[in-house]
């Protein structure tokens, strides 16, 4: 099947390469990294079998030290209480994650005696007497339930507080987890730096702690660390198998993740004025105040981000001040539940004047706990935030409005949430973003420069804009 | 006498055959009764049977060659 469509590019007698699937999460963590050293940990639901690996990086070399293999697995078994909690699998982690500092962790030591077996150094059996996915098509199966004493949530159904201690529990039982392979993978390794991938580093509570603990000095985790990521990591995985010298970049080599398919200013114009819409030359200066005044804004510049989270490329943006703004924008644009905050994103060079730590996280991976009680928009009840710090190499569009309205307000922090709606992927083009724009109560777009507002759009329909000229 | 004697030795004949008639149910009570049933009946929990008296779990990560040229 692969030969057949390679040969649509004529790509055919090309030789195949095959890397597997833990390889690819590691090379896609260690070679982007900024260490010449360091140990590398992929924690995922499964590969071909591995499902946690720990590996060593040193120069162009990646060695394999140790692995867990399927059934037994972090991801599947957060999974599992994804599934249970009544969110969708291999989707709703991240929500999960949301509900756990809702909650209190009752249920630890009944998941610990019960359904994991972890040892010192954070290895782990699950018990399979309650899991399903190695025979059905469900996670969990009765027995699960009746542990626990509660049946599976319904989707949709509202959520009560027994399910929130679960999450708190589960989310409590993969931090103890995977503090405990971390400490392990320092004694095997002795070295100071710690890279990371899989899908559960995009656990960024997690991630935080273990950065919080300074087992590793530095730690840098991949921001696609899901499979997409793994795409990244074959390629650097069989470029770095060749004979090349590794290049080391002092931030990082994502070029801040800005890796997908952009539209010109020209095009952006184009494309605005085939589909009749009013628009007009916006500053970043106009753009601050309009935002400052409670404005919803749908921001789109450049090249879009790789992986899952939205950078400054493909964003919504708003002010963390308004006390309703996270219903507002919950309700309004993203049409989802509304327990979830949204993530903050601040300069790069004022990031320890609001936030306790004084991290670079260009990438949104680690949580942090925010200093001020100013901003209700980006802050979970336990005070923590999902924050992306920005600087002018990485992100310089991002940068130039943040500057703006720091020139404007005095603070440099606004929420910063993906550009889409529930159920929906990022926008990618200028029409995506159009529809998603004419869909949803967001007030203005910001387009590669130039404004529209909704005001200006009453008339035209969204199919319109959607299905037009192409 | 002779008779007292004849009927202990056959008391302890009876006794040693029950014995055997025993062991031999529990050998083949142990053998052929499904493990998930052993489980079930006893509330034993297969992670911790299994799996309680080793120390890690990791397994090393063998070195064969990762990255291979496709054969087909
Ligand atoms: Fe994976």
């Amino acid at each position: 099947m692969l030969r057949k469509h390679l040969s649509e590019f004529s790509l055919d007698k090309s030789t195949l390469y095959f890397s597997e699937h833990h390889l690819s999460h590691a090379a896609s963590a260690f070679y982007p990294s900024p260490f010449k050293k360091a140990a590398v940990l992929c924690l995922d639901g499964v590969g071909e079998w591995a499902t946690s690996t720990t590996w060593l990086g040193d120069g162009k070399d990646l060695k394999a030290i140790s692995q867990i293999n399927y059934p037994h697995s972090l991801g599947l078994l957060y999974s599992a209480f994804t599934y249970y909690c009544g969110f969708k699998v291999n989707s709703g982690e991240y929500k999960l994650m949301g509900l756990a500092p809702l909650g209190k962790p009752k249920y630890v030591d009944l998941i610990m005696e019960n359904l994991v077996d972890v040892k010192e150094d954070g290895s782990f059996y699950l018990n399979l007497t309650y899991f399903n996915y190695t025979r059905g098509l469900t996670m969990i199966n009765e027995e699960f339930e009746n542990l626990f004493g509660h049946p599976k949530r319904t989707p949709e159904s509202l959520i009560d507080q027994f399910y929130k201690d679960v999450a708190a529990s589960i989310q409590h039982v993969t931090e103890t987890i995977i503090l405990k392979m971390v400490k392990y993978l320092k004694e095997v390794t002795q070295v100071d730096n710690l890279c990371m991938a899989g899908g559960v580093a995009l656990n960024c509570v997690v991630n935080g702690k273990i950065r919080e603990t300074k087992i590793f000095k530095s730690v840098w985790v991949q921001p696609a660390a899901g499979d997409a990521g793994g795409a990244l990591g074959a390629a650097l995985a069989l470029y770095y198998n060749g004979d090349v010298t590794r290049k080391i970049e002092e931030k990082d080599s994502m070029k801040g993740a800005l890796l997908g398919p952009m539209a010109s200013r020209s095009e952006t114009e184009n494309i605005l004025s085939n589909e009749n819409i009013k628009y007009k030359n916006c500053s970043y200066c106009e753009l601050a105040s309009l935002i400052e005044q409670g404005s919803v804004v749908g921001f789109y510049t450049g090249r879009m981000e790789f992986g899952p989270r939205a950078l400054g490329s493909r964003s919504i943006i708003a002010n963390a001040k308004i006390p309703d703004i996270q219903k507002i924008i919950n309700l309004k644009i993203k049409k989802r539940e509304s327990f979830r905050p949204f993530a903050p994103i601040v300069l790069a060079e004022d990031y320890h004047r609001y936030f306790v730590s004084n991290y670079d996280a260009p990438y949104m991976q680690f949580t942090d706990y925010i200093q001020s009680d100013q901003f209700p928009g980006v802050t979970h009840v336990d005070g923590s935030c999902r924050v992306q710090s920005v600087s002018k190499e990485k992100s310089p569009e991002f940068y130039q409005l943040l500057n703006e309205y720091k020139k404007l307000t005095g603070e440099s922090v606004l929420i910063n949430t993906s550009f889409n709606v529930r159920g929906e992927p990022i926008v990618c083009s200028v029409k995506d973003a159009i529809s998603c724009f004419m869909r949803t109560d967001l007030d203005y777009i910001f387009l590669n420069g130039f404004l529209v507002d909704k005001k200006d759009c009453s008339e035209l329909q969204v199919d319109e804009v959607y299905f037009g000229a192409d | 006498m002779r008779y007292i004697l004849e009927r202990i030795k056959n008391f302890l004949w009876a006794v040693e055959s029950f014995l055997v008639e025993l062991c031999c149910l529990i050998l083949y009570f142990l053998i052929f009764c499904p493990y998930s049933l052993i489980l079930k009946i006893f509330k034993v929990n297969s992670l911790y049977l299994v799996n309680r008296k080793s120390k890690t779990f990791w397994v090393e990560s063998s070195k064969a060659k990762t990255i291979f040229e496709d054969q087909y």
